[in-house]
């Protein structure tokens, strides 16, 4: 069902396509991706697994878990949570490993040498195009792709207003901070953008890009800087891979990208900032909360959040766990149960929710594997997420020629991942020789705001987690 | 309070009568020590003081001037605005959902979203019109309500 009333979004009526789905007619909003049109159709179920047979569904909605692969057009495992409907296509569910159709057009790698691309940002959210501005306005010409079908990461769901102090655009909506820097990028012309393509590999001086599934690019960057962002994290319980098992980041592409309603009643695990966020947006769209579900005695997200969320009367169950969840080929029923101080299950307490989405906001990894192709050298620091890369205090990675910045160096907020981005962007260009004073001055209030940013007393396991990678 | 989710009345520092008496005054509801700093750098009478941007911030009331712009550019939707100079206290909640008619009766509800009684709404100031892109509502409530009420919901299901 599709959003119509919200108090922050306007979504108006737009062109669609049709494409089919297992011969069945589905209209999408052009530029809709096809996981999120069948959604809208009331499509839960999107394949099954190999010889277990058992239901899949969409998850991360960002074209980071491979849940939602379906065969297009004949090809198998497209990932329709980040690719376009159009027109006339042909969607089809696929089982297990399924077989490469014979008369597949082979793609011919291309060189791009038309173009010299000083630096090639992989990732296009806060991160990724705060360092290609800062890049570009220092003089360097700049590539930045992203999978996704448009730029902004994450910031294009954060309805929300950002904290911060007000150097940092504190108090402006997620959104609009998005919206802004897309705009600034597009403005320069020393910056070119690909979306719906994704970095396949990074060898030692080349790196593989894969366009719109049409065309595979080969280019030679003299720098890169990796901002893949993060995916979202899954716990354990019976049923956990049946569809309406959503993460939260999800639901929330769903309703706030595509406008479209992720469920009737949610049950949200995880009372971090994610959890309390999205359940307050689902709020927002007219979603029924029934609860959220947290197996730590204390919730993780920052009070406020929490403060909006319960004065909506969502009860906060701190000390709780998820036992299973239930249904015929989606989710009908979650079980929750309560812990004793030492996180025994307490017999007799549990209670059954009647809901056909459960959000899990239980926590974010980095994505780290094109850093770990790369050879870039990897630590396990749980407080940042888990794998990511030892930097120096410029966010160069072991491979000088490489940076992090964003959710990839390690989970934090998008005032982080900007302020990161910058010193990437700022050193990349400093080092091949563009910019001057405006970027080292760049490097040091960015270097500066970092600290201030990370010096409550909330931040003080992800400060252990900093001195564990810093070289 | 963390693992509650919201503060009881006690836990909240409500200033004294004679300052609520004397017009609109902020009621911040922020006991946390987050990097957030929008409420005390938009006061244009610099009543809201605060020792970095991760300090707790403090009203100054006799600053004070009563115009709600910490209330409206508040990330975290935490300040409330509370004016007892007449019988009845108005008390001006940030709302973020689709907004109620002016005269139309909602339920008020208290921290924990439990029902507290009825009203009708008095004001509203849409997004637009707001300082920091909050929509705001106004209702009038008693004396021992506006230490309770910290959110409407709109009757008969409407959304």
């Amino acid at each position: 069902m599709r959003i119509t009333n919200h108090p922050i979004l306007s979504f108006n009526e737009r062109d669609t396509v049709t494409f089919t789905y297992e011969g069945e007619e589905v209209t999408a909003n052009k530029g809709e991706t096809i996981a999120a049109a069948l959604h809208n159709h009331g499509v839960r179920e999107l394949g099954k697994s190999g010889e277990a047979e058992r239901s899949r569904g969409l998850f991360c909605a960002i074209g980071k878990c491979s849940s939602c692969l379906m065969r297009v057009d004949g090809v198998p495992n497209v990932r329709t949570c980040i690719t376009a409907a159009r027109q006339g296509m042909e969607v089809e569910k696929q089982s297990g490993f399924p077989e490469l159709p014979k008369s597949s057009k082979k793609i011919e790698p291309e060189e791009v040498a038309s173009r010299s691309t000083d630096i090639l940002v992989i990732g296009g959210g806060p991160a990724g195009l705060k360092a290609a501005l800062t890049g570009a306005d220092a003089g360097a010409e700049l590539l930045v792709v992203d999978e996704n079908p448009f730029l902004g990461g994450q910031l294009v769901k954060q309805t929300h207003k950002f904290f911060g102090s007000s150097d940092q655009a504190a108090g402006t909506r997620g959104i609009e901070i998005g919206e802004e820097l897309v705009n600034q990028v597009k403005e320069r012309d020393r910056i070119e953008t690909m979306t719906g393509t994704s970095a396949v590999g990074i060898y030692e001086d080349t790196v593989g890009l894969y366009k719109n599934r049409e065309r595979f690019l080969k280019l030679n960057p003299e720098k890169i800087v990796v901002a893949s962002g993060a995916n979202e994290d899954m716990i354990t319980f019976p049923n956990n891979d049946l569809p309406g098992v959503y993460g939260a980041g999800g639901v929330q592409t769903l309703m706030n990208v595509y406008g479209i309603k992720p469920g009737d009643s949610v049950l949200m695990v995880g009372a971090g900032n994610v959890g309390l966020i999205v359940t307050y947006q689902l709020l927002q769209a007219g979603v029924d909360v029934k609860a959220i579900v947290e197996v730590r005695r204390r919730i993780g997200g920052y009070f406020v959040h929490a403060a909006k969320v319960s004065r909506c009367g969502v009860p906060i169950l701190t000390g709780h766990k998820v036992l299973g969840v239930r249904g015929e080929g989606k989710v009908e029923k979650a079980t929750v149960v309560k812990l004793d101080e030492s996180g025994n299950e307490i017999s007799d307490t549990e209670t059954e929710y009647s809901v056909d989405i459960v959000a899990l906001a239980v926590g974010l990894s980095p994505s780290y594997k094109l850093l770990a192709h790369a050879g870039c050298e990897l630590e396990n620091v749980p407080e940042l997420g888990g794998y990511v890369p030892v930097r120096d205090d410029r966010m160069t990675t072991s491979r000088s020629d490489i940076y992090v910045a964003g959710d990839a160096a390690g989970i934090e907020e998008a005032t982080a991942a900007m302020l990161e981005g910058t010193i990437a962007g700022a050193d990349a260009a400093l080092e091949l020789g563009s910019g001057g004073e405006k970027e080292l001055q760049a490097i040091r209030d960015s270097r500066g705001q970092l600290e201030e940013l990370r010096a409550g007393p909330d931040s003080k396991e992800l400060r252990t987690g900093l001195q564990q990678v810093k070289t | 309070m963390n693992s509650r989710g919201y503060l009881t009345e006690k836990e909240v520092r409500f200033p004294e009568e004679e300052i609520t008496d004397s017009g609109p005054v902020p009621i911040i509801e922020c006991p946390e020590e987050i990097p957030c700093d929008p409420c005390c750098e938009n006061c244009p009478a610099g009543a809201i003081e605060m020792e970095g941007v991760t300090a707790l911030p403090e009203v100054n009331y006799d600053r004070c001037t009563g115009c709600g712009i910490c209330m409206e550019v508040c990330p975290g939707l935490a300040i409330f605005m509370i004016d007892a100079s007449s019988e009845e206290v108005r008390l001006t909640l940030p709302f973020e959902f689709p907004l109620p008619e002016i005269g139309e009766t909602v339920t008020t509800l208290n921290r924990q979203g439990e029902p507290v009684g009825t009203t009708t709404v008095k004001e509203i100031k849409p997004r637009q019109e707001s300082a920091g892109d909050t929509p705001t509502v106004t209702v009038e409530v008693t004396d021992t309500e506006a230490r309770q009420v910290r959110n409407i919901r709109r009757q008969n299901g409407r959304k």
